[in-house]
């Protein structure tokens, strides 16, 4: 096997950066083993959280010697993290579109913890998609810590070296917010000018206290560990959440039902990706059993194409649908009822 | 048998006579340098650079992402520049054919244990830390994660016997990759050295020298390697099924029989000698013609290791010397090299050798 994204992404830090820099320790570990998987702790571990839920594992961690308590699990440690990396290669590796947010949540855990969580994406052959600085954007102004988004080391090695500066690090991280979201809002200008045409655009519909983002989730996205489209889920949801700061997020899955979804919180709870989804705060996950006066025959057709791949005729009957539902609940026909059982139209 | 250092140790003592020294953290292994290097990409066994993350040669040189087919993975190339060749690597880092090698086989229960062993190692060494390789022994898993090494023993002791070999080889996506493939090409023979890792082809500039042997007809085997299971005749019957192969290999340090009477077993005995133990029954599994076209391409994959010995503007100037045009495609590398024949990429690189430039 040729090596791995991991592995190309780790060995360019120890070649770039190096294992100790600037009173920084790195923590990193093989891609053989599952040292990375464990919380963040004093037997390694580098995957951070907050409140009993991980995100996922990070790549390399730099460190300071000096106790912390883990806001996961409230465990006192003996090192500090202070910048946390998820790598990629995925930019030359075909990742030219959403599948480029399915690692963000990674990086996250740490920001969440009050870190600087760090998405490096290797330069490649594809871009890196907007909504990503956008992303990180918006979760640095509601989260404790920061994200930033970068295509090369060179960045990562300057942020390592203004790291116990208080006001250059503070520069540092504001100049890389404004280009951040600089990079944002010129192609969100651009192509959509408005949130109301990205909301069309993007299948999300915009209400003042709240948005329904759908999507064609099914129950096999996130039972089939070959499948990414469960990570993808977490992605898109997070993009929803970011962009919709103090909204709240119904994310509906219409190809599922409240079946699927406690046959999923029964035996995926240990899943990270699952458990994330379940636990955001602020996020909502919906099927088609929550929705009221949906016509006998689009429940029935959903139904049908429950466990299909998007493509073909299962495409053409779910975007079908779909937009009679999204029409439905436009009109206010269609009900979302609340988890709490209210209407909330 | 499950592997430990002490094991480890005696299994390359017994087999190959490798002399056994001392080290701050343990007894080691010494190879030559040519020999380490295939070691370390076979196993993943890593250079001791630095105690986190050691520097290892598995992944950096694998060629196409299956068999049949020429579509790059980045490893010996990317797209169409040649990246990973061991002389590129041998530029990058020094240290890796300057002297002989220790292996040194370190047990260790969590990541920062090993680390902090390995840290021991480098405080305590007079040595350059990069003389040493560590084989990971994960005593917390079921076999110790021994199987690369076991892919490792099994290609020392196949290429004996005349084939050219290599581990984790490209097959197909719905078949997977076997742990080993054995190859004896009957018109690559004394050609092109036999008795040899398929890498070893690209260390011929670095001085490298294997011998060649006569094979009057090909031979293919693939392989798969277990530790911590014995659970292997289904994946075998799989690669037996795809018609490509002759004869099946299981690979197991603790069994004594083999899964199937039509699979041949290596394995160790307690005496901690290998035996390979050939298949009692002689069933064909070979489709004629899918097995035609499969040497066919795996006398064209064996170039391409072998041009691994020019630098990437050597094989520009060799291309546009012979083509009379720039490379501008993945596809035109394919078809070049393709066409080319085993004397004229040898007698290219015994040019380069001689002038240090492609005449």
């Amino acid at each position: 096997m040729a090596q791995s994204s991991d592995e190309i992404v780790k060995r360019e830090i120890i070649d770039k950066i190096g294992v100790e820099f600037n009173g920084l320790q790195l923590m990193v570990f093989p891609e053989s083993s599952d040292a990375d998987q464990i919380p963040f702790g004093d037997e390694g571990g580098l995957t951070f959280g907050v409140n009993g839920t991980l995100y996922g594992s990070c790549d390399a961690c730099w460190v300071i010697k000096q106790p912390w308590k883990n806001p996961y699990n409230n465990k006192i440690v003996q090192y500090t993290p202070v910048v946390a990396l998820e790598g990629t290669d995925a930019l030359n590796r075909g990742s030219s579109g959403n599948a480029q947010y399915q690692r963000f949540h990674h990086a996250l855990g740490a920001v969440k913890a009050g870190l600087i969580g760090v998405y490096y994406l290797r330069k490649g052959v594809h871009k890196i998609q907007e909504d990503l600085y956008g992303m990180a954007f918006n979760a640095t102004q509601v989260e404790k810590g920061t994200y930033l988004i970068i295509d090369n080391l060179d960045e990562l090695k300057l942020l390592l070296s203004v790291i116990h500066d208080g006001s250059e690090l503070k520069d540092f991280i504001e100049q890389k917010m404004k280009s951040m979201q600089h990079v944002f809002k010129e192609k969100f200008d651009r192509i959509y000018g408005n949130w109301g045409k990205f909301g069309e655009e993007r299948s999300t519909l915009i209400y003042d206290k709240y948005v329904i983002k759908y999507s064609g989730r099914m129950r096999r996205n996130f039972t089939d560990g070959s499948q990414r489209a469960g990570h993808i889920a977490v992605g898109e949801m997070f993009l929803t959440k970011y962009y919709f700061p103090g909204k709240h997020v119904f994310y509906l899955w219409p190809k599922m039902t409240q079946g699927d979804v406690d046959y999923l919180d029964a035996h995926k709870m240990d899943d990270k990706e699952w458990r994330i989804l379940r636990n955001e705060d602020g996020v909502s996950i919906v099927t088609i059993d929550d929705l009221e006066n949906v016509p006998l025959v689009v429940k029935k057709e959903l139904k049908q194409i429950a466990d299909e791949p998007l493509k073909g005729d299962a495409l053409r009957v779910f975007n079908r649908d779909v937009d009679i539902i999204v029409n439905g609940l436009r009109r206010g026909i269609i009900v979302l009822k609340s988890q709490l059982g209210k209407n909330i139209n | 048998m499950e592997i430990n250092a002490k094991k480890f140790i005696l299994i390359m003592k017994v087999n190959f006579g490798h002399k056994v020294v001392d080290t701050p953290i343990g007894e080691g292994i010494v190879l030559d340098p040519f020999l380490a290097f295939i070691y370390s990409a076979i196993t993943g066994a890593g250079y001791l650079d630095n105690p986190l993350y050691p520097f290892t040669v598995k992944g950096l040189t694998k060629l196409f992402y299956n068999a049949m087919d020429y579509k790059f993975v980045t490893g010996l190339f990317d797209n169409t520049t040649l990246k990973n060749t061991p002389c590129q690597l041998a530029k990058a880092k020094e240290y890796l054919f300057s002297s002989k090698k220790i292996i040194i086989p370190v047990e260790f229960s969590t990541e920062l244990e090993l680390q902090s062993k390995l840290k021991k190692l480098i405080k305590a060494s007079t040595d350059p830390a990069t003389n040493y390789i560590i084989q990971r022994i994960e005593i917390s898993k079921k076999g110790n994660g021994m199987e690369p090494f076991m892919e490792y023993l099994t290609c020392e002791i196949v290429k004996e016997e005349g084939f050219i070999v290599e581990n984790q080889i490209p097959l197909t996506h719905s078949t997977g990759s076997p742990d080993f493939g054995g190859y004896r090409l009957k018109d690559a023979t004394l050609i092109i050295p036999n008795k040899i890792h398929l890498l070893e082809l690209s260390l011929l500039r670095l001085g490298i020298e294997k011998g060649l042997k006569k094979e009057d007809r090909d031979w293919l085997l693939v392989g798969e390697a277990k530790t911590s299971t014995n659970e292997v005749k289904k994946q075998l019957d799989k690669y037996l099924k795809t018609g490509l192969f002759n004869e099946g290999l299981e690979i197991n340090p603790s069994k004594l029989k083999a899964a199937s009477s039509y699979t041949s077993l290596l394995t160790i005995g307690d005496d901690y000698r290998i035996k390979v133990i050939r298949k009692e029954e002689n069933r064909d599994y070979v489709d004629p013609e899918k097995q035609s076209q499969y040497i066919e391409w795996l006398m064209n994959y064996v170039k391409y290791y072998l041009i691994a010995n020019l630098t990437n503007d050597e094989f520009i100037a060799y291309y546009l010397k012979i083509t009379k045009h720039p490379i501008s495609s993945q596809e035109d590398v394919i078809s070049f090299v393709n066409k080319l024949s085993y004397k004229e990429i040898i007698d290219t690189i015994k040019g380069v050798i001689e002038n240090g430039t492609i005449k």
